[in-house]
């Protein structure tokens, strides 16, 4: 019997309900239906790790091409980094936590959001302000409305690159440029097209996972 | 096929916890031991119960509080000293004496109908090892914590349902890994910023007429982003079509469709600021952000709950986590919420004892009732809105403070400004209208300083009668009081969380 019942398990049954307990469950894999006939082989042992608030601050700061302390500061005073110590990954000796927690906590999303949110926003302000030369929304005219898909992919190429280090492929820059126009329809401009486009890239789990 | 990682961690955790076969429905039939249906009931109207623990760091010693010995009887000792002894006051109308000081006397006027002060013998003097204990009853049920079965239990529909401000043990996480990980415990390291970590967007751009930095495009253009993240980049990313079998990755997409929304949509990052707007330093309206009408109600009560410095820092955190504990039990966040005296020097609180023990405990019992005690008035006041829609009460009516005393200290008086190191016996204060409250379980004996135990059925307490000055009690007398087991589990029935193997310890629950 015993013998039965390990057999059942290794045999690959997905779900096991306890009374109370509910598998943690993601859903459809929104990747699944989208992949070809000759499909991605996922990696079996997709042991990830989350980039801790150290980590993203640098990379960011390399990316956007700011001092770390320009990235995002809460009301205009309080360290993000600090704020957000514990969902982003750090420890708080003053509180007794020594170790960060494993994975993500209910607000670790939230607080990435709002970390690259103002950090998108910060270097965008910039090269909107023109006190220095634009850095990294350099292709598109930001003030403006309509955007020629060219311009889209040169400002979207330069977001792929700087954040994830690549190239975007040609249905990743379709995507990018189909979001446009209900930016603007929602009132916003080309500068809140590349803010949403920077967002979305840093927020991303290839640019929070290694 | 391989057995991945996930169901080999999920078959390694049943298994250590004998929970296979109920799992599967199969227990008795196997014949397999510790096999049995896991059961955690809802209360019976169906309505939620809140658990409030107050982490007493460093060991808060009952004799110097509730089950004080009076000087005139505390027996002395060659070589011993004296058994730490105070003047004690019988506060009229109640069935408690505390040691003579304002902050306990004041503690049993306000609120003896409903305390519970009992004798308990933990069973570790580690730190954090007696911290975890007494949150999760010496692993009382599948190693998961008291926070988490009643967040199970009672915060499905919460979007934060165990809040955690704790640290040490106190903070730490249950070991089941069956859990749903919702309900394990949010680390909350200060609770005056810890609001602006539940929205995703409102207060990061100073307000203005402008594309983003109007509130109104911002929060479109973050609802059109985050589809477009979600539902096309991370489709189409060489990376998440690799990793598609990452956990780690597979809990932050699980938050963003469930809790994130959630968190959102009911503006906890307003409801739960409790500090106004203090122009240069906290700008808060130049962000778009507004505090919880309470505020100032609140900031009446805990006045040190104020931040003082550029990181936010509270000038109290004991006053910013009570004040932060009423706002999520009053604003439907949580179930659970778990607090933990810092202490004066921010670090020792109790265990300041072992150097000069009895102004640590004076200290710091003061300042927990006092916080506590605060926050039961808060909640006394503050109405229960049930399923309905209809007022039901008032959230203390169905709340429960318990003060995880951690362990005991020595129970001699050695020498003027004498230190004290830790001690298994002790005693544990529970505050609840769900418990048989009005009662104090087991008393201090005058000769050794020991609480004993108590007749489980009738409260009658068990002195060691036989034994004389200075003798001790052997830790295998049976007469000592209940450990964790008994204890926790008597608290989670008064919460309404049964499971399997339970006990209690009927006198509590009348």
């Amino acid at each position: 019997m015993r013998c039965l019942l390990l057999a059942t398990l290794l045999a690959g049954c997905d779900a096991i309900e306890l009374s109370g307990v509910t598998p943690v469950d993601v859903g459809p894999d929104p990747a699944a239906d989208t992949l070809p006939s000759d499909a991605w082989t996922p990696a079996t042992r997709a042991d990830l790790r989350m980039k801790r608030w150290r980590q993203l601050s640098q990379d960011l700061s390399g990316a956007l091409k700011l001092q770390p302390d320009e990235l995002c500061r809460e009301t205009g005073n309080f360290d993000c980094n600090e704020i957000h110590v514990v969902p982003l990954g750090g420890v708080s000796i003053d509180n007794g936590l020594y170790a960060p927690i494993d994975g993500a906590s209910v607000t670790t999303g939230l607080a990435i959001e709002r970390v690259l949110l103002s950090a998108c926003w910060n270097r965008l302000q910039r090269d909107l302000n023109g006190e220095e030369s634009p850095v990294v929304f350099t292709a598109i005219p930001l003030e403006e409305t309509v955007l020629e898909d060219d311009a889209a992919d040169r400002q979207a190429t330069l977001l792929w690159q700087r954040l994830l280090a690549r190239d975007p492929s040609a249905e990743e820059l379709a995507a990018a440029r189909a979001l446009h126009p209900g930016v603007v329809a929602d009132g916003g401009r080309n500068a809140e097209w590349a803010l949403g486009l920077c967002v979305a890239l840093g927020t991303s789990s290839e640019f929070l996972f290694y | 096929m391989p057995l991945d990682r996930d169901r080999r961690r999920l078959l390694q955790g049943l298994l250590a916890t004998g929970s296979l076969g109920g799992a599967l429905g199969l227990g008795g039939a196997l014949g397999l031991p510790g096999m049995g249906r896991v059961q955690v009931a809802r209360a019976e109207d169906g309505d939620p119960r809140f658990l409030i623990i107050m982490g007493c760091f460093g060991g808060a010693s009952m004799i110097d509080c509730f089950m004080p010995v009076a000087r005139r009887d505390a027996a002395v000792v060659d070589g011993r000293g004296r058994v730490i002894s105070h003047d004690v006051v019988r506060v009229d109308g109640t069935p408690f004496s505390c040691v003579d000081r304002a902050a306990p006397r004041s503690f049993i006027e306000r609120h003896h109908q409903d305390m519970v002060v009992l004798g308990t013998q933990s069973s570790s003097v580690n730190h954090f090892v007696a911290q975890a204990r007494w949150v999760n009853g010496r692993d009382v049920h599948r190693g998961r914590t008291m926070a988490e079965m009643v967040s199970l239990a009672h915060g499905a529909d919460m979007p934060l349902p165990n809040v955690n401000m704790g640290r040490g043990g106190y903070a730490v996480t249950g070991t089941d890994p069956t859990l749903d990980p919702r309900y394990r415990a949010e680390v909350v390291t200060n609770p005056v910023t810890f609001p602006l970590s539940t929205h995703g967007s409102k207060g990061v751009i100073p307000v203005g007429d402008t594309g983003a930095a109007d509130p109104e495009v911002l929060g479109r253009l973050m609802q059109r982003t985050r589809a477009f993240r979600d539902e096309e980049l991370e489709a189409l990313s060489p990376f998440s079509r690799t990793f598609v079998n990452s956990r780690r990755r597979r809990d932050l997409l699980v938050n963003r469709r469930g809790s994130d929304p959630e968190l959102e949509a009911r503006q906890l990052i307003e409801r739960l600021l409790y500090v106004p707007d203090l122009g240069e330093i906290l700008p808060l309206g130049e962000y778009g952000l507004t505090t919880n009408p309470e505020a100032e109600r609140i900031l009446d009560e805990f006045r040190r709950a104020m931040p003082y410095n550029t990181s936010g820092t509270p000038r109290d955190r004991l006053d910013a986590q009570a004040a932060l504990t009423y706002l999520l039990l009053r604003n439907g966040a949580s179930a659970a919420v778990t607090l933990t005296e810092p202490g004066t020097d921010g670090f020792l609180a109790f265990d300041q004892s072992h150097q000069d023990h009895a102004a640590a405990q004076a200290t710091h019992w003061d300042r927990t009732l006092t916080a506590a005690s605060k926050l039961i008035e808060l909640l006394s006041v503050a109405p229960y809105v049930n399923a309905e829609g209809t007022i039901d009460g008032t959230l203390w009516d169905r709340s429960m403070v318990v003060f995880a005393t951690e362990f005991g200290r020595d129970k001699w008086e050695t020498h003027d400004g004498f230190g004290t190191g830790h001690h298994l016996n002790n005693g544990l204060l529970a505050i609840s209208p769900l418990l048989a409250g009005g009662q104090q379980l087991g008393e201090a004996d005058p000769d050794s300083g020991f609480i004993c135990g108590f007749d489980r059925e009738t409260g009658a307490p068990t002195p060691f009668t036989e034994l004389g000055p200075g003798e001790d009690p052997l830790f295998s007398d049976p007469r000592l009081p209940p450990g964790e087991e008994e204890v926790c589990g008597t608290l989670l029935a008064a919460l309404g969380v049964s499971y399997e193997g339970q006990r209690t310890i009927p006198v509590m629950l009348g």
